[in-house]
C-alpha cells in the first residue's frame, strides 16, 4: 500500500516542480527583478519541492478529524520548507520580518486558491458520481 | 455479445450459465470472475461463532488496531484476512480502497459529497458515514468510469 502513496507523492512532486519553474520563468520573463533560471535555480526548486512532498507524506499520518487543520498543517509544510530551505539555506530571499511576512502571504494566498480549486473540482466530481450512482440504482 | 435473462418462478434458485467460445478472452474472464466474487461466500466470526454471507452482502472493510472488520447492513464481523489481502482479491470487483484503512462496497454507496482540501464523504446505503482519502479519489473515480 505504500508504493502508491509514494508513486503519489512522487507525481506530485513533479507536477509541482514542473508549475513552480513555469511560473518562475514567466515572472522572470514579465519583469527582470527574479534571479536567472539556471541549473542552481532549477535543482535548488526541485530540492524544495521534493522536500515538501516528503514533508507531507509523513504529516499525512498524523491522524486529524479537522479538514482545517488537515490543510493547515499541509500548509506548515509549504512554509517550513519555503521559509526555512529557500529563504534560510538558498538565500531566495532575506531572512527579515519584512521578506518572510510578505512570502507567508504569498503562500496563504495560494493556499487558499488552491484549496477552493480542489474544493470546487471535487464537488463536479461528486455530482458525476452521484448521477451514476442514481442510474444504476435505478437499473 | 447476447444477454438473455429468463425469469423464473420460486423456489428455483438464481442460475447463470455462460456460453463462450473463448475462455480465455479478458473480457469473459472479467465477467466470471465478477460473478464469482459476488457470489462467493464468506466467513466472519462475531461472540466466538462463525457466520458466513456472500460478499455482495459486505458495505466495508475496515481494519482497526491491526484486526480487520466486515461491516454488512446492520452487523460487524471480524476477518483474519488483512485488509491488504482483501484489496488484492477484491480488485476487479465493486470494492475500492478508500483510505489506510478501509475498503468500500460501491454497489452499496448511496451518495458522496465534497469536502474542504480534497477529502470526500461517502453515504452508505445504511446511512454510514466514511471519509475517501484525496490519494485514493483517483481509483475511486475510476470504479464510476470517470
Amino acid at each position: 500500500m505504500k508504493k502508491k502513496s509514494i508513486k503519489t507523492y512522487i507525481l506530485t512532486d513533479c507536477i509541482s516542480f514542473t508549475f513552480s519553474a513555469m511560473i518562475l520563468s514567466i515572472i522572470g520573463l514579465m519583469q527582470d527583478v527574479m534571479m536567472s533560471i539556471d541549473n542552481v535555480v532549477l535543482l535548488q526548486l526541485f530540492t524544495c519541492t521534493t522536500l515538501i512532498a516528503v514533508l507531507m507524506y509523513f504529516t499525512e499520518s498524523i491522524p486529524v478529524e479537522s479538514q482545517l487543520a488537515a490543510i493547515f498543517i499541509n500548509f506548515i509544510d509549504t512554509s517550513l520548507v519555503i521559509l526555512a530551505v529557500g529563504g534560510g539555506v538558498f538565500k531566495w530571499f532575506p531572512w527579515e520580518a519584512i521578506y518572510v511576512g510578505e512570502v507567508v502571504a504569498i503562500l496563504t494566498v495560494v493556499f487558499i486558491i488552491t484549496t477552493l480549486i480542489i474544493t470546487w473540482q471535487n464537488y463536479h466530481l461528486a455530482n458525476s458520481i452521484n448521477e451514476i450512482i442514481k442510474e444504476r440504482q435505478h437499473e | 455479445m447476447k444477454i438473455v435473462i429468463e425469469y423464473v418462478a420460486p423456489p428455483f434458485e438464481t442460475e447463470l450459465t455462460i456460453k463462450c467460445s473463448n475462455p480465455a478472452d479478458a473480457t469473459t474472464k472479467q465477467i466470471i470472475q465478477n460473478i464469482q466474487n459476488i457470489s462467493r461466500d464468506v466467513l466472519g466470526s462475531k461472540d466466538g461463532a462463525i457466520h458466513k454471507f456472500t460478499l455482495a452482502q459486505i458495505f466495508y472493510i475496515e481494519s482497526v488496531d491491526e484486526k480487520t472488520f466486515l461491516y454488512l447492513a446492520n452487523d460487524i464481523f471480524e476477518t483474519d484476512q488483512r485488509l491488504y489481502m482483501w484489496e488484492a482479491q477484491l480488485e476487479h470487483t465493486s470494492f475500492v480502497r478508500i483510505s489506510k484503512s478501509t475498503i468500500l462496497n460501491t454497489d452499496k454507496l448511496e451518495s458522496i459529497r465534497s469536502m474542504l482540501g480534497g477529502k470526500m464523504e461517502a453515504t452508505m446505503q445504511n446511512g454510514e458515514k466514511l471519509i475517501i482519502s484525496r490519494h485514493y479519489l483517483s481509483a475511486f473515480r475510476k470504479k464510476f468510469g470517470i
